[in-house]
């Protein structure tokens, strides 16, 4: 813990409570001051049994799509000899960062295109299931590859001694890595739970929608946070449990196909494989943007929208830039201490960064408001920075984590040699701890980019007057019927998002023997 | 001189250290010999302050050393991984561990282990032989008043490990630095130190020469570990 001082991580962590947790307890404490709204929570109403009921089948039906996409994705990909496996890595993993009501807006167009507008089987649970199961998906693919990296090659080669290979990845292999494969199906399940944008769109009345509703037509708070209370719930218990599926594992590994593993042959099956991994690719991230790009039109669209939605766009990028660079500065002090603090500190870190997973983004956009919104903070209220402490409240707890895995890899005994031979902490910092731990700190700044450039469901509730951001300009234009216009944006959204992760990507593949050979990866 | 006074050391229910005190006088050698598991290295990072005391003390010439950080010992540890900083070169290796660029002093501690041509070269492309040569070099560039080595040597030949460890005892003699070795191969403790400190499941078996040790073993452990009929 010597090479960033005590005080900057309880800094860290007091700015954290304050911003992420803060307004969760207060709207908890405001809430159950009256015995009246205390009573309503036990109270089961058909509204209440009805909205747990699509809830639980949009979580469901998403589970069991992402699990059918992703779990074959990432087993073809680790281990097996299918064609142009870095590419359907990067291929697989690109989903991950497309916002899902952009994917969802595609696909509705495809539908009105084919003839189904208003398809009854679309705009219903399955809907929402196929369309959030093709967004989140990759967080299954991820776990299942890091899962299956995760594997001793001795105990699959003691066990192909005896049985054949097909045996051996059922009764081996797969059990061994199902911890990281169920613990993606709960990142998955509570991602959908808390997705406002999706069901919204496809008319499906989940928690977060009527939070939304309640809240914003109604003004009523209290009544929003009742609603939400099962749903924390039952997301609170699935994310201690991925914790407890996960504990002192790693949650990436993006080691291409290792030799050393067992590869499973394709043969003439090589070719089936290869589709299936373009088809998934097509129908979560393919499909609906060339629907996007077609609905778009011509270049005069492109054109048209950058002249209208310039501010929007401006506000976007600046928004998301400073919350991403935010975000990183204070989870890189406290994914250092989740990765090397003391037992306590560590279990404090940590299961303070779970609770903002399990929080639907509809009650933090409720939380910052009831919290932000008073006299002595109206410059934070008023302003960007509201949106940038809600950007921070929903995505630090990824880059904490994703931080605090990076750190976990470097070696101790680096740190430990560099804290005997110089006392100045931040010559420290600067020169051993930082050129390590950097491809951590960037693959979470533009993880934060992707998801701040993307948000909605806070964005919506908080966003200060003249300050909209292009998600929200998208999601006006459509209640306005302006198609091809929303398809130009989306498409322009898409593209914004995706620069930042192509210029990483190519970066890490350019330096990947160099960050691999001094341990940074 | 280094004086550690009952120090005992536990990590969670494992009893690591129990009430060990020795002492070791300004530029002498001392070498910890043991088993895998039976607290060496444990020693040397209390004494380096990378692990906390559970109880007793430390001291360094008289001074009491629980308290002090790590950077302000003047203690200096070879690890048995080496940890070298990859991202950085030979020189960067050197240059990090001193508070203003001397590149006199860089160009004459390459010289004395043999490096004065691998200064542009980063740790993963030199040989293990090389690698040795430069974590004991930038162990000892800063000047420490101690050096802890912990199985520096493990896992090299034996033709280069005679030749690094008359290097390692040449320049501890030059730089007159006082020396705790920790190993667990006789043969290796014979050629580094007269004084010995046999350590077995967090306790002291026996202090003395090996010679002496192996003559008048304390018990059917040192019995065993010697290899005395």
């Amino acid at each position: 813990m010597s090479f960033i001082p005590k005080p900057i991580i309880i800094l860290c962590a007091i700015l954290f409570i304050i911003i992420v947790l803060g307004p969760l307890l207060l709207i908890l404490a405001e809430t159950f001051t009256s015995m009246d709204n205390l009573a309503q929570v036990f109270l089961l109403n058909s509204r209440q049994i009805s909205l747990f009921k699509n809830s639980m089948l949009v979580g469901v039906s998403t589970v069991c799509f992402a699990l059918l996409l992703g779990v074959g994705y990432g087993f073809l990909i680790s281990r097996t000899d299918i064609p142009l496996q870095k590419f359907f890595i990067f291929s697989g993993l690109i989903p991950l960062f497309m916002p899902a009501h952009i994917t969802a807006i595609g696909w509705i167009k495809l539908l009105n295109i084919c003839g189904f507008a208003g398809n009854i089987f679309f705009y219903s649970w399955i809907g929402v299931g196929f369309v959030l199961g093709l967004a989140y998906f990759p967080f299954i693919m991820l776990l299942t590859l890091t899962g299956l990296n995760s594997v001793d090659s001795k105990l699959e080669e003691a066990a192909a001694l005896i049985h054949s290979k097909r045996h051996v990845i059922r009764k081996i292999t797969l059990p061994l890595a199902s911890a990281y494969i169920a613990s993606g199906a709960i990142l998955v399940f509570v991602f959908s739970l808390s997705n406002y944008a999706v069901p919204d769109m496809l008319r499906v009345n989940t928690y977060p929608v009527e939070i939304f509703v309640q809240f914003s037509a109604f003004y009523d708070t209290a009544k929003a946070v009742i609603l939400a209370l099962p749903l924390v719930a039952v997301c609170l218990l699935l994310v201690f449990v991925q914790r407890y599926l996960m504990a002192n594992k790693s949650y990436i590994s993006l080691k291409a196909r290792n030799k050393q593993k067992m590869l499973f042959k394709l043969g003439k099956g090589k070719i089936a494989a290869g589709l299936f991994c373009a088809l998934v690719f097509s129908l979560s991230m393919g499909l609906p943007m060339l629907i996007l790009i077609i609905g778009a039109g011509n270049l005069a669209t492109y054109a048209i929208a950058f002249k209208t939605a310039w501010p929007q766009i401006r506000n976007s990028l600046l928004f998301s830039f400073v919350s991403a660079t935010f975000i990183c500065l204070i989870s890189f002090p406290l994914g250092y201490a989740l990765a090397r603090a003391g037992k306590k500190t560590r279990l404090f870190i940590d299961l303070c960064s779970m609770i903002p997973f399990a929080i639907p983004s509809a009650i933090f956009g409720v939380a910052m408001i009831r919290f932000w919104n008073r006299p002595s903070t109206t410059i934070i209220y008023h302003t960007f920075l509201v949106l940038v402490f809600g950007y921070t409240a929903r995505f630090s707890a990824f880059a904490i984590r994703a931080i605090s895995a990076n750190i976990s890899q470097i070696h101790r005994n680096l740190e430990e040699s560099a804290e005997l031979a110089c006392q100045s902490w931040s010559k420290r910092l600067r020169f051993i701890l930082l050129p390590l731990a950097w491809p951590g700190i960037l693959a979470s700044w533009v993880l934060c980019f992707a998801l701040c450039m993307g948000e909605l469901g806070v964005t919506l509730l908080v966003i200060p007057a003249g300050e909209a951001t292009l998600p929200i300009r998208i999601y006006t234009l459509m209640h306005y019927g302006a198609h091809k216009l929303v398809c130009g944006l989306s498409v322009i959204l898409v593209l914004i998002i995706m620069l930042p992760i192509l210029i990483v990507y190519l970066l890490y593949n350019k330096y990947k023997h160099k960050l691999l050979s001094n341990g940074a990866i | 001189m280094i004086e550690l006074r009952n120090i005992s050391k536990s990590l969670g229910k494992n009893k690591i250290l129990r009430d060990i005190s020795f002492s070791v006088k300004k530029a002498d050698k001392l070498v910890i010999l043991g088993p895998s598991g039976s607290g060496k290295t444990t020693v040397l990072r209390l004494i380096a302050g990378l692990e906390i005391l559970d109880q007793g003390q430390i001291f360094f010439d008289k001074k009491n050393m629980n308290n002090v950080v790590p950077a302000k010992r003047g203690v200096s540890m070879v690890f048995q991984d080496l940890a070298l900083w990859p991202h950085m070169s030979v020189w960067e290796n050197l240059a990090f561990c001193l508070n203003k660029q001397n590149k006199t002093k860089i160009t004459e501690m390459l010289s004395a282990v043999g490096l004065e041509d691998k200064a542009k070269a980063y740790p993963q492309q030199l040989s293990g032989g090389e690698k040795q040569r430069l974590a004991l070099a930038r162990s000892l560039i800063f000047n420490p008043k101690i050096l802890l080595l912990d199985e520096p040597l493990s896992s090299i030949d034996p033709l280069l490990k005679d030749n690094l460890i008359k290097l390692i005892l040449d320049l501890q003699k030059k730089m007159w630095i006082t020396m705790i070795y920790v190993t667990h191969d006789q043969a290796e403790a014979a050629q580094i130190a007269q004084q010995v400190i046999l350590l077995h499941q967090g306790k002291i078996e026996q202090k003395g020469s090996l010679i002496e040790i192996r003559n008048n073993p304390n018990n059917l452990f040192v019995k065993k570990f010697m290899g005395v009929k």
